[in-house]
């Protein structure tokens, strides 16, 4: 079976098994949007973060860094299961590097910049929606009810890659698994264990920069 | 499901705790324990 007819049809080749292959943007972390419930939509900014890493972590798990440069466990996880997202900590005082070591089924992957990031951006892992969720039905839209590229609020092409990787000024918001899966979005797929580790090279000052998270389910 | 306390054994887990919980078909998580944070609706 071609690789196209099995990605059509949603079977064989669209599993990631490797986390370097996952989508990787950094950006500001006031611009990156997580939605909980039809009305509440929260940043990931420092003053937001426990809320936003709150509601991640309802699908996944969060932990926070204590030391500089040192890794810590967000999650360990043993069977199979599928990984969807990764956001470590970020730091607000300066430039600085964010670190996530992921073991998918024994194999060790380091996912970095190469150069380090500005202040107070954070380094997200895998698939999103352009443009800010939309909340509240009716005529209180409080973002665009368009999330596809290109859309009013995607921002485009506007910044070079910074450490290998893209950098966008717009915002974007992280995607719940189940309609990841529905729209086919890139996530990964482990046959016997995940562990999840991050870090950054300074330690924030705030509680909310120390907070990282992910985003996983086990399958039965 | 089962849920172990591993910072505070034999304690209800409290925010920041690392527990693992094992599922009936063997497969095991072992992540810091957060309350679940109720949506808005």
């Amino acid at each position: 079976m071609s690789d196209t007819l099995q990605a059509l049809i949603g079977g064989g080749g669209r599993w990631i098994t490797d986390p370097r292959q996952l989508p990787v943007v950094t950006l500001p972390e006031a611009l990156l949007y997580i939605k909980s419930g039809n009305a509440m939509n929260t940043t990931c900014s420092a003053g937001n973060a426990s809320t936003f890493f709150g509601a991640m972590a309802n699908r996944g798990a969060q932990a926070s860094v204590s030391v500089a440069d040192t890794y810590v466990t967000c999650a360990n996880l043993t069977g199979r299961g599928r990984l969807y997202c990764v956001i470590p900590p970020s730091y607000a005082a300066g430039v600085f590097t964010p670190t996530a070591r992921i073991t998918i089924d024994g194999t060790v992957y380091t996912i970095a910049p190469s150069t380090t990031i500005a202040a107070s951006n954070r380094m997200v892992i895998g698939a999103y929606t352009p443009g800010v969720p939309s909340v509240n039905g009716g005529a209180s839209y409080a973002g665009s009810d368009f999330t596809l590229p290109n859309s009013y609020n995607d921002i485009g092409f506007n910044t070079a890659m910074v450490g290998g990787f893209y950098v966008t000024a717009g915002n974007i918001g992280i995607v719940p698994p189940e309609v990841m899966e529905v729209y086919n979005m890139p996530f990964l797929q482990f046959d016997s264990s995940c562990l999840i580790e991050f870090k950054t090279s300074l330690l924030a000052a705030t509680a909310g920069d120390k907070i990282g998270g992910a985003v996983y389910r086990m399958l039965p | 499901m089962t849920i172990e306390n591993l910072t505070n054994p034999g304690r209800e887990p409290v925010d920041g705790d690392y527990i693992r919980i094992t599922y009936a078909n063997g497969s095991v998580e072992e992540r810091h324990f957060y309350a679940p944070v109720e949506p808005i609706v």
